[in-house]
């Protein structure tokens, strides 16, 4: 089993090379092919906890969400950046697409909490120059609000390690976790630092500022992988610390800011006049959400979960489509994008019935997830908090839904053209799964 | 006893190097402030390694003062222009910005005090946390790349020395850390080369 974990980070380390060749694209493809058998692979075996790594039901799922939307960002990035030809800049993309994945199957399954901080500043570290392969001057200064906001706010993570090494004299998170601990100032402390640190890369308010700027100006297979994995495997790291302490102050803290970046969300999405930086808000409401049903626990935990492998893949068909669309039109204001329905009526299902998918229209994932999380909230009498939930969740439905309805009808006077078909069928295939993810959980 | 009075020494002059670094709007001196505070952090890390009869401590000592002072000032000093030296954030009310940093260095010792000096003790972690914070403001106050890396390895450096005098993490997680940092300094660097200041931008509001 060690093997096969070994194997899924080091398969797309070692495609990582393929920049010194002309089939980088092909190695891109078979290397993100292979993770996702593996992945399914490790699903399906019982583990054993063997020290170095930690699998369980938490961390495998996300395992084959990560692969799969490395597959589907890998096609996506060949068949768009196409024009580019056996370029450097290509190169590099498709080279940092490969390292980005392999630092996040890393943090998803290290048995370490030190070892887990290293792999979320690794993530940051590979897919800061996956925004800029164009080198535009807006995505600069994404890029670089990106990787400084991040790597500022994940130094204060830092402090929570020494705290619980202080505290242990371990950092192996199985072991941490099975041991008998109770709640105390130091963990308490770690806690909180944790919060600000790790809470900085998932993107809870008021640290989420990057999130929006990293999103919008990345390339459409970046902004998929940031949306849909990135941001679930941030979220993981800071659940990691959570379990860890067991204070009922921490865990109303952590309630608080989960809701605050729902809030938040919901305050900025009304206004949006970009549709990419739409949907990174509505990030930050799945994502709010999701924290906010690991924290509450129970049925919520598994909606969460359900909610976060859903949400991946709608999102991603969401960034996708909006490739197309940029492709297309050549601009990113929901304003100046009309008629899609007849100028692009593939990307137009897509893009439609991703907009209901990440909101929580029903039947997909995100729509059951949300209301196991809102009946845990009802369950355990916390009516004002499910009352702010409930009705944040329907103010980012309708934003979200009322500007992509705007995109889709309308007057055009652009010719029928759609995007090239690879292009078409990564989205398509990604708000296929999306659905398929209700199916599997209805079914096991 | 000796050593414990060096190192309280060193450990001051640390934050000497922070407010110089605040008070600094040319760049390669700020460069090579920041050399000094890792050097001096290095040999802080070499004292403790002497106290606690660590070799671990030793090896990481040598590799801080490589990989920050060495390497790291190597790579930043390289982006700057070659046919101008003399580069500088052109920045109102550098005195100012001194004066706050110092009220901030007394602000950073109470929150030690108040948060962390009960449960943990060690008082010489308020300057490792004062560090910190002196790296976060670098980053708030100035629009220079340059500036906003260098309060980044302040900050990092900060985080060391709080490691150091609460509880110093294993060799393999300070190695993975520091390796971590400079794999960040050189995107940056790439990204410094492209974009020297950074001002509001309109498609990025909202």
């Amino acid at each position: 089993m060690d093997f096969l974990l070994v194997l899924i980070i080091a398969i797309p380390t070692l495609s990582a090379l393929s920049y010194f060749s002309k089939f980088f694209k092909m190695t891109t493809l078979l290397s993100a092919c292979l993770t996702v058998v593996l992945s399914l692979l490790l699903n399906s075996l019982h583990y054993a906890d063997t020290g170095f790594f930690l699998l369980d039901g938490l961390n495998k799922l996300l395992l084959v969400t990560i692969a799969s939307v490395y597959l589907l960002s890998s096609i996506y990035a060949s068949v768009y950046h196409g024009h580019l030809v056996l370029s450097k800049e290509l190169r590099l993309h498709m080279t940092l697409i490969n390292l980005f994945s392999a630092t996040m199957f890393f943090t998803v399954t290290i048995n370490n909490y030190g070892l887990l901080w290293i792999g979320v500043e690794a993530t940051t570290v590979s897919s800061a120059l996956l925004l800029v392969i164009e080198k535009g001057f807006t995505a600069l200064e994404a890029a670089w609000r990106y990787i400084i906001i991040v790597s500022t706010g994940l130094t204060i993570g830092l402090i929570a390690i020494i705290l619980i090494y202080y505290n242990f004299h371990s950092l192996t998170i199985s072991y941490l976790l099975s041991a008998k601990r109770s709640a105390n100032a130091v963990l308490e402390l770690a806690g909180g630092a944790a919060l600000i640190g790790f809470g900085t890369k998932v993107g809870l308010s008021p640290m989420h500022t990057w999130l929006p700027d990293a999103h919008s100006e990345a390339p459409a297979e970046v902004s998929a992988m940031f949306s849909g994995v990135l941001l679930p495997v941030a979220l993981y790291s800071l659940y990691r610390f959570y379990q860890l302490v067991v204070d009922p102050r921490i865990t109303m803290l952590y309630e608080f800011f989960a809701l605050l970046t729902v809030v938040t969300a919901a305050i900025l999405l009304p206004s949006q006049r970009n549709y990419k930086r739409m949907f990174a808000y509505s990030t930050m409401e799945n994502i709010g959400t999701a924290m906010l049903g690991f924290i509450l626990g129970g049925p919520a935990e598994a909606g969460a979960m359900l909610l976060i492998v859903s949400h991946a893949f709608g999102k991603a068909s969401a960034f996708y489509s909006s490739g197309n669309i940029l492709e297309r039109f050549k601009t990113k204001h929901i304003d100046e994008v009309k008629g899609l329905k007849d100028s692009m009526p593939i990307t137009g299902v897509t893009l439609g019935l991703s907009a209901l998918s990440v909101t929580g229209a029903p039947p997909f994932g995100v729509f059951m997830g949300e209301l196991l999380i809102i009946f845990t909230l009802i369950t355990l009498h916390l009516y004002s908090a499910a009352f702010i939930l409930v009705a944040s969740l329907f103010i980012s439905f309708s934003s979200v839904n009322y500007k992509v309805s705007k995109m889709l009808f309308g007057e055009h006077d652009v010719e029928k053209s759609e995007a090239k078909r690879g292009q078409l069928l990564v989205a398509l295939a990604s708000i296929g799964l999306s659905l398929a993810v209700t199916v599997v959980y209805l079914v096991t | 006893m000796i050593t414990q009075e060096i190192l309280s020494l060193i450990s001051l002059t640390l934050l000497v190097s922070a407010i110089a670094i605040q008070s600094q709007s040319y760049i390669k001196p700020m460069i090579r402030t920041i050399i000094l505070q890792s050097v001096l952090l290095g040999a802080i890390t070499a004292l403790v390694g002497f106290e606690e009869s660590s070799y671990e401590l030793y090896l990481l000592a040598v590799l801080i003062v490589f990989l920050r002072g060495v390497l790291i000032s190597y790579v930043l000093e390289q982006r700057l222009p070659r046919n101008n030296k003399f580069v500088r954030e052109y920045l109102p009310g550098v005195a100012s910005l001194t004066l706050v940093s110092i009220v901030v260095i007394m602000l950073s010792f109470l929150l030690y005090y108040f948060a962390f000096f009960g449960k943990l003790g060690s008082p010489i972690g308020a300057i490792g946390l004062s560090l910190m914070v002196q790296g976060v403001l670098l980053i708030m106050t100035r629009k220079n790349s340059f500036a906003h890396v260098i309060g980044y390895i302040e900050e990092e450096n900060g985080i060391i020395f709080i490691g150091l005098s609460w509880a110093p993490l294993p060799l393999l997680v300070e190695i993975n850390v520091l390796l971590d940092v400079f794999g960040l300094v050189i995107v940056s660097s790439v990204l410094v080369f492209e974009a020297k200041e950074h001002y509001v931008v309109q498609e990025l509001i909202g």
